[in-house]
């Protein structure tokens, strides 16, 4: 009986249509390879290079700044490109170098690929404390979505609660397209002068990152809206939805201050916390990964090439680490090259002399991401702001006080939370939860957090259709295994 | 008891009257009977308890006899010595909440295995005289009459046994729960603790070495499920056990809308709505192993082919998403049947192996608590015998 399923061989399948799926995409079909671009969003531009709804038309495309042109461009040369661009199309599986897909919600595809690029960019870093499940409070991801491409405000007072560069541009830009922002609250300190020098030793060719950050700082202090450091949202209150934030000043670490709130009427809170990588397809494909709180937790692990420590899985861009858009296109790049290399499309010496020169971009911007980071140090308090009644499993509404409970009797470690509570079990698979509760497992057991095994991630990665996935099958015996020596 | 904190577990034992090896079910269950009785006894698990096929199991209770797929009409024969077992287990897990005083998510709100074509419908009829004459209440039902049952199922369905003792627990659950209550009777429960050798010392003298010390056991249960035969190897008994991989699927959840257990005469299915609201659907489609690792890996073969099968006979399963799919080991022995008795080339050395582990459990487990309780043995046990010609290891159903 054959398979049902339409399946396809392919050189190079990249997985990702943001800036660094499409580097990838580009620079091994350039370099002669046969590459598909799938992409689970109905079009190209991942996150940061998202377009606009088609029902909107632009009239002056100057006003949408450089960041929008940058992505635009960049879509027309993969549109323009021999690469096969698969949008609203689900990677759901990796079995074996093969890749499972689902196209429109309705039909299933095997794509078997001698190189696999997994570049699936980052979502928005969850930070639960009491009131965060309440309607209104959404993450800045949401709130650019909203904002970028539907020009929907999410509110009519918004607060811009979170730490880092992209809660600062997000603030900005929000309040550039219109929204009343009514105060950005940065978790972190206000940067000293000596730390602005750092940045500025770390900078050289990456100026324009630093400017562009003091003219949004610029920009909101133009605009009058308050920007409060050492400051965190521990609070949103209100009936059916978000009425009030309390704010509340906290120290180097994000531990509160007892005694220092401050409450805001707000309809809206946006939380920009920074990013985790989206490493479900690469944690699937059990390649090696290391835990870095800053970078946005589990990251992969790849030599120089970009290639992860499965053979012919290549992971690029922010789902390694987060790091930004400049640096997902380089490593989006090389991970091309690599690509166009094991395809036996392009000489290792001859890709080797772009990635020396790519690797030296990539150090300077790496410099200068590591300033910033330790400008902007993820504070472990980031853990502590839930209280026993907090939600921490929105799709299993699991509190934190149940999760205390388990661990007094359940398997110290993240499973045993799962068995005991159901966190972790719903339609998000533990993308929301999974960190909140290594904390805790991490607070008993006394070890750093980056040593708690979160729990295993299976097929599929995405909630899948039944509808698309069903086919008879023959009903074959179960072969025996031989176990484990 | 000790099974929570990452670090090492305090206090190895020493000395003890019966050594379980294997925290899953059949240990835990054992464990907890056993202390009830008094008796001194540790359960040595290598892991962390429940984790291997008593807790990735998808916990259904088939106490009605299923038909191993792509076995011929023989295998009701073959089960008629099951049928008084599957009866019992029923009741014992009806009594379990009450009787151990815990909460495990047990609902026994019956089950059908469905029949759609009149070759599956007269299999039915045979299985039900089989379960009756064994004290097991079964009914052919109609078509009409089990969609009045149980109105999400398909018009194909053409007739249904009913078997009101079918039904459901939280696998997740059940045997730690057991094991708490246990240690609370007395019963040193020691979670990772490797048993690396079993050193046969004398008649009924047995020295266990674990990654964590040195246990002196006078009788030892081997109820390490798939690895049971690896176990039993230690003290130079041959076992049949064939140990295979199949994998579940859970969808999204759904307000309530089945309580019953569905099953299918002539494909693989076992279906049910979750306490949860999701459909957790399984019926032993086979995934696949990597031994190094201990991983199984579930196959998209049998996802497509046991979503098939799940929406064909509930329909609006199709309207679903699958969220999560694993896969468990099950094993079997090459008769179907369960190993419960004591070794006699090594007196004192004990196999306690249900092959249907999850619902046969609760029973097993009790009758080798009997066993082990009792001056003399039972001769009904004498079908479960370690020592019987059982055949040879046969590929999983």
């Amino acid at each position: 009986m054959t398979t049902p399923f339409e399946s396809v061989q392919r050189e190079v399948l990249v997985i990702g249509g943001g800036p660094a799926g499409m580097a990838a995409a580009l620079a091994a079909s350039e370099a002669g390879a046969q590459v598909t671009l799938v992409d689970e969003r109905p079009s190209l531009g991942g996150q940061v290079y998202k377009q606009f709804s088609p029902a909107f038309e632009v009239h002056d495309e100057t006003r949408l700044g450089a960041q929008h042109r940058r992505g635009q461009q960049m879509i027309a040369a993969v549109m323009d490109s021999a690469v096969e661009v698969l949008a609203d199309t689900v990677v759901w599986a990796i079995w074996d170098r093969e890749a499972f897909v689902c196209r429109h919600d309705r039909e299933v595809r095997r794509i078997l690929a001698r190189t696999i690029i997994i570049a699936p960019g980052a979502y928005d870093r969850p930070v639960p404390f009491p009131g965060w499940t309440l309607p209104g409070v959404i993450t800045a991801g949401g709130a650019h979505s909203l904002v970028k491409v539907f020009r929907v405000s999410p509110g009519r007072r918004i607060l811009m609660a979170g730490s880092g560069p992209l809660s600062l541009a997000f603030a900005a830009e929000l309040k550039h397209h219109g929204a009343n922002v009514i105060m950005l609250t940065e978790a972190c300190r206000r940067p000293t002068v000596a730390s602005i020098l750092r940045l500025l030793q770390a900078s050289p060719g990456n100026t324009s990152s630093l400017v562009e950050g003091l003219q949004y700082l610029g920009y909101l202090r133009a605009h009058r809206v308050p920007v409060r450091w050492s400051t965190m949202i521990c609070r949103a209150e209100g009936d059916a939805s978000v009425e009030r934030a309390v704010i509340t000043r906290v120290d180097p670490d994000w531990r509160t201050i007892p005694g220092s709130e401050d409450v805001l009427d707000v309809d809206a809170i946006c939380l920009g916390y920074g990013l985790f990588p989206s490493n479900e397809l690469t944690r699937l494909c059990g390649c090696a990964h290391s835990y870095d709180e800053q970078r946005g937790g589990m990251i992969a692990w790849r030599d120089e090439w970009m290639r992860s420590s499965v053979p012919g899985i290549l992971v690029a861009g922010d789902g390694a680490g987060v790091s930004g858009v400049a640096t997902a296109i380089e490593e989006g790049r090389v991970a091309g090259l690599a690509a166009a290399v094991d395809t036996g499309h392009l000489g290792a010496d001859a890709a080797t002399a772009f990635v020396q020169r790519a690797h030296a971009r990539l150090r300077r911007q790496r410099r200068f991401r590591g300033a910033l980071d330790r400008m902007y140090r993820v504070g472990p308090g980031v853990y502590d702001l839930a209280d026993d009644s907090t939600v921490i499993c929105r799709c299993e509404e699991v509190t934190l006080g149940d999760i205390k409970a388990a661990l007094t009797t359940c398997p110290v470690d993240t499973q045993g939370v799962k068995d005991y509570t159901r966190a972790g079990m719903g339609l998000c698979q533990g993308r929301v939860c999974g960190r909140q509760v290594a904390a805790e497992v991490a607070r008993v057991a006394r070890v750093p957090i980056g040593s708690v095994a979160p729990n295993s991630v299976r097929p599929p990665v995405k909630p899948l259709p039944i509808a698309a996935v069903a086919a008879e099958m023959p009903e074959r015996r179960r072969p025996i295994v031989e176990l484990e020596p | 008891m000790s099974t929570g904190g990452a670090s090492a577990p305090h206090g190895t034992p020493a000395e003890t009257d019966v050594a379980i090896i294997g925290g899953g079910l059949l240990g835990c269950a054992l464990a907890f009977a056993l202390a009830k009785r008094g008796v001194d006894a540790v359960l040595l698990e290598r892991g962390e308890l429940n984790r291997e096929a008593s807790g990735t199991n998808a916990g259904s209770l088939h106490i009605q006899l299923l038909r191993p797929p792509g076995m011929d009409d023989a295998w009701l024969e073959h089960f008629r010595p099951l049928a008084r077992m599957h009866a019992e287990s029923g009741k014992a897990w009806r009594r379990l909440e009450a009787e151990a005083g815990i909460k495990v998510g047990v609902r026994m709100h019956g089950g059908l295995l469905v029949a759609e074509t009149s070759d599956q419908l007269q299999m039915l009829k045979k299985k039900v005289a089989i379960e009756r004459a064994a004290g097991l209440e079964t009914t052919v039902i109609s078509g009409a009459e089990a969609r009045a049952m149980c109105p999400v199922l398909s018009d194909s369905v053409i007739a249904a046994d009913y078997c009101a003792d079918d039904g459901v627990a939280n696998s997740l659950l059940v045997a730690p729960a057991l094991a708490h209550r246990a240690a609370e009777h007395g019963v040193r429960v020691a979670p990772r603790h490797e048993v690396l050798t079993i050193e046969v010392r004398g008649a009924r003298d047995f020295l266990l070495q674990t990654t964590h010390g040195h246990v002196h056991a006078r009788r030892v249960v081997d109820a390490a499920g798939p690895w049971t035969a690896r176990v039993a190897k230690m003290v130079g008994v041959s076992l049949p056990i064939g140990p295979n991989v199949l994998g579940m699927n859970v969808t999204e959840a759904q307000p309530p809308e089945l309580d019953l257990l569905i099953q299918h005469a002539g494909h693989r299915l076992t279906l049910k709505q979750a306490d949860s609201g999701t459909y957790i659907i399984g019926g032993g489609w086979p995934g696949e192993y990597v031994p190094s690792e201990n991983r199984k890996v579930t196959a998209f073969d049998s996802l497509a082919g046991n979503m098939w099968v799940a929406a064909s006979i509930v329909p609006r399963i199709a309207r679903l998403r699958v969220i999560r799919t694993w896969a468990g080991l099950g094993s079997n022995t090459p008769d179907w049947r369960p190993i419960i008795g004591e070794c006699p080339q090594v007196p004192g050395f004990h196999v306690l192996f249900a092959g249907l582990g999850f619902t046969l459990g609760l029973v097993c487990a009790q009758l080798m608590a009997d066993l082990l309780t009792q001056a003399s043995p039972s001769s009904a046990l004498a079908v479960f015998a370690p020592s019987r010609d059982a055949g040879a290891r046969v590929n999983g159903p």
